[in-house]
């Protein structure tokens, strides 16, 4: 094997207070910034969600020096891409261009962030732009079924909200409010900048000390409470669609929970790959889906684990009990070494594979930090995973896998609240 | 990057990239260009049976073997091919090898799989139709083709996959894997010339009867396309879905090719795009707006694709339409526009090649439809050599006739019949 042309990354801290993370490689011509902001989507009330979205869509429309048309051709003509968007626990912008336009890219995403305008003509394009996205998410049956999922086990809290709003706070917002969050919450003292790819360190010091100078306002980073204990429950939704769609979920543990690293391997048993449980029996076995499987969410305040099918709607009960079943089993029935092990390989090895790209790298390394995991999580990530045992599986399985919130959706008569099924 | 062949014919494109992980990518010259109507799905159908075992491997052993080594792996079809693709860290090279070789050379199509598995096919059927987009373009192929190669769906209809018959699947399987009619690809940290002599090892099949398998055996009838139409589907959408098509030419005519790659850029590539900046930021009668030029070996299509608040299609429809025609004549593509779709191609290549997965797909892709690298090797140096008025010239005699135009609006669920165009296993 070659050895890699990557460096170690270093980390400094601007005079601004800006955090700055520096990674060079020379693996091909391309640098990927990504900047961390402790602005959470998840931090506005019910009658606001959706404001930090809006928020990150309006920061590309236009800055005070350079109208939206100006902005997009600067940075289309140059062939870059910069986005900007929030998550759940934080928001996060990105750059992506070739090594030559590195220094025009990072004075355009510091232009693009701090210096937004919020012309009250740009906000309505927004505004419909946002509107005909939420139709479009609706059009999107199992995005509904997940919605929906994470509405019923977080309520009214950050994480149970869809991040893009609803049409009825969309129609509301107003350019105060967004002039008021876009102060509170994006400052460069309280963000953490991370450069991978083929760059100077000097250079890029210079550029962000330049294009990311210290703000009066929004010095403190914004954080969300934890949510409350919501009772688990068994909705339907009545749509007209050739499939039905089941989706359960169980509450998990934040991502800074001892059981992170096992509920992962949880997961990653029941419903990650072609040998996980949900595919080999409920799919291969039984032919009732293409789309099956198991994902976890690993907040900072939260976690879940989901499993999902989409089945034609006659076979809705038999798929739904059918996972609440295989669910039932692994609490009660140790998992083998061969398939923890193969677990485990699977899941580090989709994590070291998923690394190939500048851009990935940059969201790798920065998103630990920015989740209280530290920089080194990174390279931790994979010796956590292997340090699983069958045991601590079982363990975490026996005490998470407990009180299933069970969302359907089919083309069936809407019935409001369902009893819920077996309760493992 | 090498390119070798093996003697048994096939050909091997070996291509060194110190990242500490290998790609493996099987590409085969078959897709739902070849079927027949009878056989329409066979492509995709077999693709996800290849998962499925060889005398070596046990149902399941495959998958197993590639989690094992913390490998993941897929496949796709299309209408001219089918590809497996496999990553693993480098130093499993020769277990990944293994497998995939096996597969492609000894799968067993076995029928009490094959039986199960038409129930999952079914199901991924089921799943397109409630697609917006994956199902009005599957009707989109099917209004503008008549006739031809591209007018199959790859998935096939409800009908045509619930009919196929394993003995069938497993003469398509042989008539179409053979070593001279597939492409391997091997992108990572491995030294190059032992991964020849691995892969000159595991693919150890034998040179097919027919040697000249190079391109389809079945000939597909001629590309006649449809008559121009504007036809509306409701189904339980909130959003109205608007997708405009033409007839355009197919990667055999590599001048109008790439100049129509221009074209997509500038009409309908990003927020700068022509359609963009008039239909969504200045008119706003559309609500998202997209151009793409889809290349086939043979005759093709470009399509225009919108969403919009139903009261605007028309308005909508027609003015992508002056767009078009205004290219065509009075205004032709600028030097700026044309800088700027020439930077994003390249950085299109660029950033698109950063995976292995990204490598193997360009090279297999122009190398299946083109029989050689040479349209990837020289994309860009033609890309910077088309002008203005080429552009405006393939405008004026590709994209200026009346179109295909499908809309899907919401209302009562219309008879409509979907098919879709790639498809992951």
């Amino acid at each position: 094997m070659s050895e890699s042309p990557i460096n170690a990354p270093t980390i400094e801290v601007l005079p601004g207070g800006m955090r700055l993370l520096l990674q060079p490689s020379t693996i091909n011509d391309i640098v990927a910034t990504a900047v961390f902001i402790p602005l959470p989507g998840a931090i506005v009330s019910p009658a606001e969600a959706g404001l930090v979205s809006f928020l990150h869509s309006m920061l590309l429309r236009g800055t005070t020096s350079l109208a939206t048309a100006e902005l997009n051709e600067a940075i289309e003509s140059l062939g870059m891409n910069i986005g900007s968007a929030a998550s759940t626990d934080f928001s996060a912008a990105s750059l992506v261009c070739t090594a030559d336009t590195f220094a025009t890219g990072v004075s355009l995403l510091g232009d693009v962030l701090l210096n937004p305008s919020f012309e009250p003509e740009e906000i309505e394009k927004e505004r419909q732009s946002t509107l005909a996205h939420l139709r479009a998410s609706d059009d999107d049956k199992f995005s509904v079924t997940l919605r929906r999922l994470a509405r019923e086990m977080y309520g009214d809290h950050g994480y149970g909200m869809p991040s893009a709003g609803y049409p009825e706070n969309v129609r509301e917002f107003r350019r105060e409010q967004l002039v008021e969050l876009h102060q509170l919450g994006i400052n460069p003292s309280t963000m953490l900048a991370v450069c991978f790819g083929n760059f100077s360190p000097d250079e890029a010091r210079e550029l962000f000390a330049q294009h990311f100078p210290v703000r009066a306002h929004g010095a403190e980073p914004l954080a969300i409470s934890p949510p409350h204990h919501i009772a688990p429950s068994h909705v339907h939704i009545a749509r007209t669609a050739e499939q039905a769609f089941v989706a359960i979920g169980f509450p998990t543990a934040p991502v800074t929970s001892p059981d992170h690293a096992a509920l992962r391997v949880l997961g990653g048993v029941l419903g990650e790959g072609m040998s996980s449980r949900f595919f080999t029996d409920l799919r291969d076995k039984q032919g009732l889906a293409y789309a099956t499987g198991c994902f976890t969410s690993s907040m900072v305040h939260a976690g879940s684990l989901t499993g999902y099918i989409g089945t034609k709607p006659e076979s809705r009960e038999t798929a739904r009990d059918g996972m609440l079943r295989i669910f039932e089993e692994i609490r009660h029935t140790p998992v083998s070494y061969e398939e923890l092990e193969r677990t485990r390989n699977y899941i580090i090895g989709k994590f070291l594979i998923d690394h190939q790209t500048n851009l990935r790298r940059a969201n790798y390394l920065g998103q630990y930090e920015t989740m209280g995991l530290g920089l080194g999580y990174d390279e931790k990530f994979p010796q956590l995973i292997r340090a699983i045992t069958a045991e601590q599986v079982q363990d975490v399985a026996q005490r998470y896998l407990t009180h299933p919130t069970v969302v359907e959706l089919s083309p069936t008569d809407p019935t409001d609240e369902l009893p819920l099924p077996v309760a493992p | 990057m090498k390119l070798n062949r093996l003697q048994n014919g096939l050909t091997v494109a070996i291509k060194r990239v110190p990242n500490k992980v290998v790609t493996l990518d099987a590409w085969v010259n078959v897709g739902s260009a070849n079927e027949t109507p009878d056989l329409n799905g066979v492509s995709h159908f077999l693709e996800h049976m290849m998962f499925k075992g060889t005398p070596t491997y046990g149902v399941g052993d495959l998958d197993k073997t590639i989690m094992n080594v913390g490998g993941v792996w897929n496949a796709g079809t299309s209408k001219d091919f089918t590809h497996y693709y496999v990553t693993v860290a480098a130093p499993f090279f020769q277990k990944a090898l293994d497998a995939i070789s096996d597969m492609m050379q000894h799968a067993l199509i076995d029928a009490d799989e094959f039986a199960r598995e038409k129930n999952v096919i079914l199901e991924e059927y089921r799943r397109k139709q409630d697609s917006p987009w994956g199902m009005l373009f599957d009707e989109l192929y099917m209004a503008t083709f008549a006739e031809g190669p591209y007018r199959n769906s790859v998935l096939g209809s409800f009908e045509s996959i619930s009919n196929l018959q394993r003995d069938d699947m497993a003469a398509y399987y042989r008539a179409h894997y053979q070593p001279n009619n597939m492409l391997f690809c091997v992108i990572g940290d491995v030294d190059p010339d032992e991964a020849l002599k691995a892969v000159d090892t595991a693919f150890n099949s034998p040179p097919p009867l027919d040697p000249a398998r190079l391109h389809p055996a079945h000939q597909p009838s001629p590309t006649v396309y449809g008559s121009p139409t504007s036809r509306t589907i409701q189904r339980d959408v909130f959003e109205t879905y608007v997708a405009m098509a033409f007839p355009a030419p197919g990667i055999h005519q590599p001048a109008d090719v790439l100049a129509l790659d221009i074209a997509s850029i500038i009409l309908g590539s990003g927020r700068s795009s022509r359609m963009n900046r008039i239909l969504h930021e200045e008119q706003r009668v559309a609500n998202s707006v997209s151009a793409g030029s889809p290349t086939h070996r043979s005759e093709s299509m470009f399509y225009v694709a919108m969403t919009t608040e139903a009261a605007d299609t028309e308005k909508a429809t027609t003015l992508a339409g002056e767009i078009l025609n205004g290219m065509a004549s009075t205004a032709p593509p600028t030097e700026a526009e044309m800088a700027k779709a020439r930077r994003n191609l390249r950085n299109d290549i660029q950033f698109g090649t950063e995976t292995n997965t990204g490598q193997s797909s360009m090279i297999g892709y122009y190398y299946t439809l083109t029989g050689s690298t040479d349209f990837l090797d020289q994309y860009i140096e033609r890309v910077d050599s088309i002008t203005a008025d080429q552009v405006a010239d393939v405008v004026q005699r590709h994209l200026t006739v009346a179109p295909v135009t499908l809309i899907l609006q919401p209302g009562s669920t219309s008879n409509a019949t979907p098919t879709p165009q790639t498809l992951e296993n």
